[in-house]
């Protein structure tokens, strides 16, 4: 029943991201939540919204963006949006993008997993942490 | 897959994403199988796009896109989508990557 409600709860949140991402009023996401994850994304230089944790992850999107960052030896801090379901729908209105994992990088939204995956694959990862400042291990500060 | 088997929340994706983008490629795949949900499920699905609504766009840009022309679904019956946009001038019949293993994701 718990579960019923929450999902019901998700889809009407959800219809207010699509109205949000097509340019109607940037309505669904209360000031409170808003400033919550404003707070989350500028708090640590990476940030992770994803299913799961780190150490745990609970899908295989998450367990993916997880795997390319640890691969390049960058520290993130994760929130598993599993645990918290303002976060979960919150944070996809907030981004304008409707998936989980998103990886932000000294506040600003860099992608979900196909991205991190394809900057991993393409060798742009690096040079991209560099140009924002964030210690990885193929990056200039190594060379 | 074979179009001839696809389910109905598969079709539509590739109807929307045919009559947005007049696609050169067009691949979608409904990859439910491999995840944690009830056998018959149209829930995750795959989509690699070649299109020249992508030339000149960031990797970003071009996800959007297609986030954007599926949104009502992604709102409503689509879970997960693996996105993969290429535009018309980088296609060179490159394979999607393969989906992560399911962790347990839906059921957990």
């Amino acid at each position: 029943m718990l579960r019923l409600v929450s999902r019901q709860a998700s889809a009407m949140l959800r219809s207010s991201t699509q109205s949000f991402s097509t340019g109607a009023a940037a309505g669904g996401l209360s000031d409170d939540v808003r400033q919550r994850i404003d707070g989350i994304v500028k708090k640590d230089d990476v940030v992770v919204f994803m299913k799961g944790t780190q150490q745990e992850p609970a899908c295989g999107f998450s367990r993916n963006v997880k795997l390319v960052l640890d691969f390049h030896n960058v520290k993130f801090r994760d929130y598993n949006v599993l645990t918290d379901a303002e976060l979960r729908e919150g944070v996809k209105i907030y981004s304008e993008w409707p998936t989980i994992p998103q990886v932000y990088v000294k506040g600003e939204f860099v992608g979900g997993c196909d991205i991190l995956v394809s900057m991993h694959k393409d060798g742009e990862i690096s040079d991209f942490l560099d140009e924002k400042g964030i210690p990885n291990k193929y990056g200039n500060a190594k060379k | 897959m074979s179009t001839l088997s696809e389910g109905p929340v598969a079709r539509l994706l590739r109807e929307k994403l045919s009559a947005s983008f007049q696609p050169k490629h067009l691949e979608v795949e409904c990859e439910s199988h491999l995840h944690n949900v009830p056998k018959g499920a149209e829930m995750h699905f795959r989509v690699q796009v070649v299109s020249d609504a992508f030339e000149g766009k960031r990797v970003i840009e071009r996800h959007r896109l297609v986030n954007t022309c599926l949104a009502e679904e992604l709102a409503t019956s689509v879970h997960a989508l693996r996105i993969d946009a290429i535009p018309t001038s980088k296609w060179d019949g490159q394979k999607q990557e393969e989906s992560p293993t399911c962790r347990g994701g839906f059921g957990k």
